[in-house]
């Protein structure tokens, strides 16, 4: 392997340096990460902070959701309940799965990632603390408005997954459905931004010397599950994006009368869909792999295996879609190769089984209460994914589609793969962030009553679907014999809320928060987060020498906490951290870090009202609040957007860093390069959505406008492109003037907007609407997503030449131009990509 | 970059095989041609898995440094699982 930076580390032996620090210094870090009093505090971006109400809100939808559950398993008990009116009990069960998977648990790993990745990389936060601040409020207004729909009969009704053609407009007529729509696309966007800010911060801001192979197990999870997100979101929000649009404006994706197809919803529904529950999983399995280490006091077994496993997963799972559409009459070989592929996917997670039960089994593992949630999560995971390999079988699979077998099978998956995991976590890193542990005692008895209840509620609910129950029906007839296990899962399900009511009871008796005067390190664990820590992380940065930094030098952390590592102090007055290398971890430069602000908490709310006031159709104030919504995030990016002096600052032993660079090397660089992967996803999946609905309706297509378009269509998109490039190269020519690199990217949006307009009205004029077949949708929709693009090209090159005007625009080289130079290239790129497919595809007039 | 295409070389050789064998069955549904292109595809992509997976062993020996070692290890183990799940996922166009 060639050496990644020019970084010596011949350097890292001056650590620990000795010697006085000098008066002040550490006065002087507080100030810079001093979180704001009052009502200021919800302006704060501390990871410790933002993180924390993270948590806290995604275990209150946990709650919510849980109780809608609980209304559902009454209304189940006895035959011909009237708890619950059938319209109802529609709006329960879409709530119940909608809010667990979209608004519990993956938020809920996001959040346990913004808490513990900075402390466990030993960062000082995650690389755009106003970005975790966006999603965290973009999250936190969104969902509460999403649920509150609940309260006034709106809510979304048509099942967590949304299948058309029962939420179209025929079948779905009110606004039910397009709460959930507008609703879940907003929180995906969500999602993503945390996505990104997880990739960042574990692959460049690690400690010194971690390199990939001694990072902890759980930043291998977190960058498995953000990659994970950032290929299978983006097919959810096209699909969104897609009903919606058939919704608002009759355009016939899904509608096969007129050259749509149902099935196409299923696919990218589905493409998402599976690999979510990896999504949830992964971090959780990454959390239990440290905690085993811990709670057994010895080393995780086959911790490369685990890393390898993380990876399977992270492939495997994105080819298991089309397990959920056997029933959908697929040719026989692609149900074989899904099979297969499903059946594959069970044996990662076999693997980190194992390396569970090794590690136990090796070391001397005392029966706490984390551990109890270990073990009884691992049990319930097992059964859980024996079902599924199970249901992996297509004969076995058709048997018992759509039945309360497969509830009971997911419940398993997901309760004793993420559930018990993430109440392990509560325990296990509860004395980080409060002044008390939680109690063993009480969490024994909050273990045993979830555990049986669990086992309670859903071994005999196999029972109940292998009778025949189907899912998703509010009530049943007597004299079937599905009284006894209903009424079981029923009581069990009480049992279980008693345990979860326990488990509230004694976060209010012992859960106080707290920074710098926590319980700490309660198990003995081994890795950096268990550093002495305040509202800057930690003291100083160390050089990372092994996977269990604590258990390998017992004397770190008190060298940690006299500075005698990188990053002593505030270098330059500011809050900052260290950009290392990706593979090696090597220091790179110093990142100046963005303090508290309201302008992400306001480009949140008025993200959400755009989207919510959208829903009620309410489009004036939706677009009053969009603009609000942009002006909110320009100010916050002109904030963020210093002017520059590039220089070089001590870190620590006389080691100088730079303080700005750019290109490929800076953080920012590499977080528009995974938006970017976010929207070529998108623009991928479009284009399966086009030929999958010209491969199974061809009799609707036709030839779209004349073909003497193309070239000039074609040679303008790629001018744009270019024209943005050579504005970059112009920025590094000492000879250019002040204007003429922003002139030559004004030029590129210029002819970026006037291509999309031609190609627009081309197509307008060839006669294809959007009403017209799916052709003309899918047309429509890829044109659509363009001129978003173009739009958002506009606004970036505006705002730059605003900067260029104030002379903010630093040479030879600078970050905003760099981004902006990005995002226009990609754009033209992406409509001649466009441009390509829809007019050769089936043939220009 | 090319770091990361190394070491997840196995699985991106395991995806490429599996969206092609997904098209195949999509277009030719399950016919003989289908069945034809599938072993054909099987055969390339498991070849190159596994000359990835003895190669990256092989400089995994000879690597200077433990980190240079632990990234050849991983990107061998990773193409070796990749071949096995490559034959796999082959198998059913044999048995159906």
């Amino acid at each position: 392997m060639s050496p990644e930076t020019s970084f010596d580390p011949a350097l890292y032996g001056r650590f620990p340096t000795s010697g006085d620090r000098p008066a002040g210094e550490l006065a002087e870090l507080e100030r810079a990460w001093r979180v704001p009093s009052g009502w200021a505090r919800l302006t704060a971006v501390n990871n410790n902070y933002v993180g924390l109400w993270y948590v806290a809100t995604a275990f209150l939808f946990f709650l919510l959701a849980g109780v809608l559950a609980l209304v559902m398993r009454v209304q189940l008990a006895l035959p011909l309940q009237g708890v619950l009116p059938q319209e109802t009990y529609n709006q329960f069960f879409t709530m119940h799965g909608t809010l667990m998977m979209f608004l519990f648990a993956v938020p809920m790993v996001e959040a346990l990632g913004v808490v513990l990745l900075p402390q466990m990389l030993a960062a000082r936060d995650l690389p755009f603390p106003r970005l975790s601040a966006y999603a965290f409020w973009a999250y936190f207004v969104g969902g509460l408005c999403f649920f509150a729909s609940l309260f006034f009969g709106l809510a979304p009704d048509g099942g967590w997954f949304m299948y058309p053609p029962l939420t179209s407009t025929a079948f779905s007529p009110g606004i039910n459905a397009d709460f959930w729509l507008l609703g879940i696309g907003f929180i995906e966007i969500s999602a993503i931004a945390g996505a990104i800010e997880i990739i960042v911060g574990v692959l460049r801001t690690r400690a010194p010397g971690m390199t990939l192979a001694r990072m902890p197990i759980f930043a291998w999870g977190m960058l498995v599950f953000a990659a994970m997100i950032v290929v299978a979101f983006p097919s959810v929000i096209l699909g969104t994006l897609l009903l919606e649009l058939e919704r608002a404006l009759n355009w016939p994706f899904f509608d096969p009368t007129r050259g749509g197809d149902p099935l196409l919803w299923q696919h990218l529904f589905w493409f998402f869909g599976h690999p979510e529950v990896y999504i949830i999983f992964l971090p959780a399995s990454a959390l239990v792999s440290m905690m085993v280490s811990t709670l057994a006091r010895t080393r995780l077994v086959g911790h490369d295996l685990i890393v390898l496993a993380f990876l399977a997963t992270g492939f495997i799972s994105f080819g298991v879609w089309a397990h959920h559409m056997f029933a959908t009459g697929m040719p026989m070989l692609s149900v074989g190769f899904f099979s297969a592929a499903s059946m594959a996917v069970s044996v990662p997670a076999g693997i980190q089984v194992f390396a569970w039960i090794a590690t136990l089994a090796i070391g001397k593992p005392v029966f706490n209460t984390p551990t109890l949630f270990v073990v009884g999560g691992l049990f319930t995971f097992v059964l859980g994914g024996v079902t599924g390999v199970m249901v992996a079988m297509v004969p076995f699979n058709w048997q018992v589609h759509d039945t309360h077998f497969i509830v009971a099978h997911l419940h398993y998956v997901l309760i004793g793969g993420m559930v018990f995991p993430m109440f392990a976590t509560f325990y296990h890193w509860s004395g980080m962030t409060s002044r008390r542990a939680l109690s063993e005692r009480m969490g024994k008895w909050v273990f045993w009553l979830m555990f049986a209840g669990m086992q309670v509620i859903f071994l005999p609910m196999h029972l109940t679907g292998l009778m025949g129950m189907p899912r998703r029906v509010y009530t049943y007839l007597p004299g079937r014999d599905l009284e006894v296990t209903n009424m079981i899962s029923t009581a069990g399900a009480f049992v279980f809320a008693m345990g979860v009511l326990l488990f509230l009871v004694d976060l209010a008796r012992n859960f106080r928060f707290s920074i710098d005067d926590n319980a700490g390190n309660v198990y003995g664990a081994g890795t950096l987060e268990w550093l002495p820590t305040g509202t800057y992380s930690t003291r100083s940065i160390p050089i990372v020498t092994s996977l269990y930094p604590l258990w390998d030098d017992a004397n770190l952390a008190e060298k940690v906490e006299q500075g005698r590592y990188f990053l002593p102090g505030a270098a330059h007055g500011r809050r900052e951290t260290l950009i290392t290398s990706p593979l090696r971890a090597e220091p790179e430069y110093v990142q100046t870090m963005p303090g508290p602000s309201a302008w992400p908490l306001l480009a949140a709310i008025f993200t959400a009202g755009f989207f919510l006031i959208l829903t009620v159709q309410a489009y004036a104030a939706a677009i009053a609040s969009g603009i609000l919504a942009v002006i909110a995030l320009l100010r916050w990016l002109w904030q963020t957007d210093r002017p520059v002096h590039p220089g070089h600052v001590d870190v620590g032993a006389g080691i100088m860093l730079p303080t700005y660079v750019t290109g490929p090397r800076s953080h920012g660089w590499w977080a528009m390069i995974i938006l970017l992967i976010v929207i070529g996803m998108m623009l991928l999946m479009g284009t399966f959505s086009f030929l999958y609905l010209y491969g199974v309706h061809p009799q609707f297509w036709r030839p779209g406008p004349p073909a003497g378009w193309l070239p000039p269509i074609l040679m303008g998109y790629l001018l744009a492109a270019g024209l943005a490039v050579f504005g970059r190269a112009l920025l590094a020519r000492k000879r250019s003037t002040l204007w003429s690199p922003a002139s030559a990217m004004m030029f590129a949006g210029a002819i970026l907007t006037a291509v999309f307009l031609v190609d627009l009205s081309s197509w307008r004029a060839s006669g294809l609407t959007g009403e017209a077949s799916g052709q003309g949708a899918i047309v429509h929709m890829f044109l659509a997503l363009q001129g978003m693009l173009v739009a958002i090209a506009a606004v970036m090159i505006v705002y730059l030449a605003f900067r260029n005007a104030r002379g903010l625009v630093t040479r030879p080289r600078n970050n905003s131009f760099d981004l902006v130079t990005l995002f226009t290239g990609y754009t033209g790129l992406q409509g001649a990509a466009i441009t390509l497919l829809t007019r050769l595809v089936p043939g220009a007039a | 970059m090319r770091a990361w295409l190394y070491l997840l070389g196995g699985m991106l050789i395991w995806a490429i095989d599996f969206f092609a064998l997904y098209i195949v069955a999509s277009v030719f549904h399950t016919s003989g041609t289908a069945r034809l292109i599938t072993l054909a595809v099987t055969l390339l992509c498991l070849c190159a898995a596994a000359w990835l997976a003895r190669s990256a062993w092989r400089r995994a020996g000879a690597a200077p440094n433990p980190f240079g070692r632990w990234t050849h290890k991983l990107a061998a183990w990773t193409a070796a699982a990749a071949s096995v799940a490559i034959v796999w996922q082959g198998l059913p166009a044999l048995l159906i």
